[in-house]
């Protein structure tokens, strides 16, 4: 197989692989309110560290 | 044998630190067929153990790993010796400092005779590299270890050493101890110090213990766990003693069985084992009950979609595809593909299971799972087959591991039994978060 028709179907096998993940991720949206933000990018430990133990 | 045994041998002066290096290494160069390490650092080693007699001999002793051999997945930076990631973009990368849980094993007399093998850039679940040789199991060479830290698992598995460090970003200690029959801890998120460790995915990436037992995991928890200043992700406070609570029975300890997802698409000795197991939990007094978790498969969607995009965002710019494997750069260049919405998303989904779990952790104590679906597959495998359903084994290798590394919880996998064709099956212990000590309490007792 030439080295283009290789890398295009590479390149079709991978879309297709970030589609079918963007798919799985869409029942999820509607749960993504305004209100729910990132913790994790504000804060990447645990918030709620002092609880356990 | 375990790393106490092995200590009283040395405390006895029946065995020197030497010797027991020098067996190790000649015992890994005889029999090592496994490809479990990238490098062997024998005269460092050597000389090491050499230091490690004299202080002995003149009455200092470091404690239990004084003397005692390993391994570090070839991730952990290590000063002076050349750290690969199982790569070829760092083949010839020689880190002028060491990853702070080195650094503290070193400290605490552990002595390191290499680096281990593993899934090249521990991108991967197979730890097939193509650069430094596919990890077989120990066994049955005909399988897989598992990954990432295929290395670590099948050096133990293969009785070469009793502890070795790995990292697990989506099962990547769990799951490779659960195909290797040893024992593997994913630490909550910020308990050990990832300092030094070569990144895969930033808020993913946890570092841990593999041993022979789950007291060899507590006492190598005990050395690298607790607050580093180098590492803003690693909590401030002290960790505990890890080896201090010992349980007689499970009275008081209240068990969750998920009623969907971890008994899913699973293999039936699998499954069989596991539910034994918890027969077994419940007659040493536990109570046990079943409970409804949110749903995994979506939370192992969006911890691939944040795995994914922080893995591309360390390989900006590298535009060569002839220098990495074919499925690490095929998973580049899907993370490429993801757009900063996803990512946030994503992140964003997060904080609604950390809720849900949190709640989840009120009415129980730990969980308990298979880790894996199956048992290690072949090396040539590249789907697994559960009655009509086939997943690409990468997929079905991490599904069970995934959720806890995008949640933080601890997890543990230990071995429970193996199949008729001597497969070991690895059984998962998930906690709330930080409470590593009743996990390795419990799995202890599970273990005797």
């Amino acid at each position: 197989m030439p080295a283009s028709e290789q890398e295009n179907n590479l390149l079709i096998q991978n879309q297709t692989t970030i589609e079918r993940l963007r798919e799985s991720f869409r029942p999820l949206e509607p749960r993504l309110t305004p209100e729910v933000e990132s913790a994790v990018i504000y804060r990447v430990t645990i918030p709620d560290e002092d609880k356990a133990e | 044998m375990t790393i106490l045994e092995t200590g009283r041998l040395l405390r006895s002066r029946q065995l020197s630190c030497v010797e027991l290096v020098q067996e190790s290494l000649d015992d890994i160069k005889r029999r090592d067929v496994f490809r479990t390490l990238i490098t062997i650092t024998e005269e460092q080693a050597l000389a090491e153990a050499r230091m490690l007699d004299a202080e002995l001999a003149q009455g200092k002793d470091r404690g239990p790993l004084h003397g005692i051999p390993t391994a570090h997945k070839d991730i952990f930076y290590t000063r002076g010796i050349r750290t690969t990631g199982g790569s070829l973009i760092f083949r010839d990368f020689v880190p002028q400092y060491s990853a702070t849980a080195v650094d503290r094993l070193a400290t605490a007399g552990a002595i390191s005779v290499g680096k281990t093998n593993l899934h090249e850039l521990a991108y991967g679940a197979t730890s097939k590299n193509p650069h430094y040789g596919f990890v077989l199991n120990p066994h049955n060479t005909a399988q897989v270890a598992g990954g990432s830290s295929g290395g670590s698992a099948a050096l133990i598995a293969a009785n070469f050493l009793s502890y070795s460090l790995g990292t697990d970003t989506a099962g990547s200690i769990r799951m490779p101890a659960s195909y290797c029959g040893v024992v593997g801890l994913k630490p909550t998120y910020g308990r050990v110090s990832r300092y030094g460790i070569l990144p895969l995915a930033f808020s993913l990436d946890h570092a841990g213990p593999l041993a022979a037992t789950v007291e060899d995991c507590a006492l190598v928890m005990n050395v690298i766990s607790g607050p580093d200043s180098n590492d803003p992700s690693c909590v401030a406070r002290p960790a505990p003693d890890f080896t201090k609570t010992s349980l007689a029975n499970l009275k008081g300890v209240r068990l969750g069985v998920p009623r969907t997802f971890y008994f899913h698409h699973v293999h039936e000795e699998v499954a069989s084992a596991v539910k034994r197991k918890i027969s077994e939990i419940e007659s040493l007094g536990a109570s046990v009950s079943e409970v409804h978790l949110p749903d995994m498969e979506e939370a192992n969607t969006a911890a691939r979609i944040v795995q994914l995009s922080e893995a591309a965002s360390l390989y900006t710019g590298r535009e060569d595809p002839t220098q990495f494997g074919d499925d690490v750069w095929a998973l580049i260049e899907q993370g490429r593909m993801l757009r900063a919405h996803e990512y946030v998303n994503a992140q964003r989904v997060r904080t609604l299971f950390r809720r849900e779990f949190d709640h989840l952790w009120e009415g129980v104590d730990l969980l308990v799972t298979p880790t894996t679906p199956m048992t290690a597959p072949g090396v040539d495998q590249t789907t697994a087959r559960f009655g009509d359903y086939e997943e690409d084994v990468r997929i079905a290798s991490t599904r069970l591991c995934r959720a806890t590394n995008f949640l933080g919880e601890p997890a543990l996998s230990m071995p429970c039994g193996k199949t008729e064709k001597g497969l070991p099956i690895g059984l998962q212990l998930i906690g709330a978060p930080f409470t590593e000590s009743k996990l390795l309490a419990i799995a202890r007792l599970l273990q005797n």
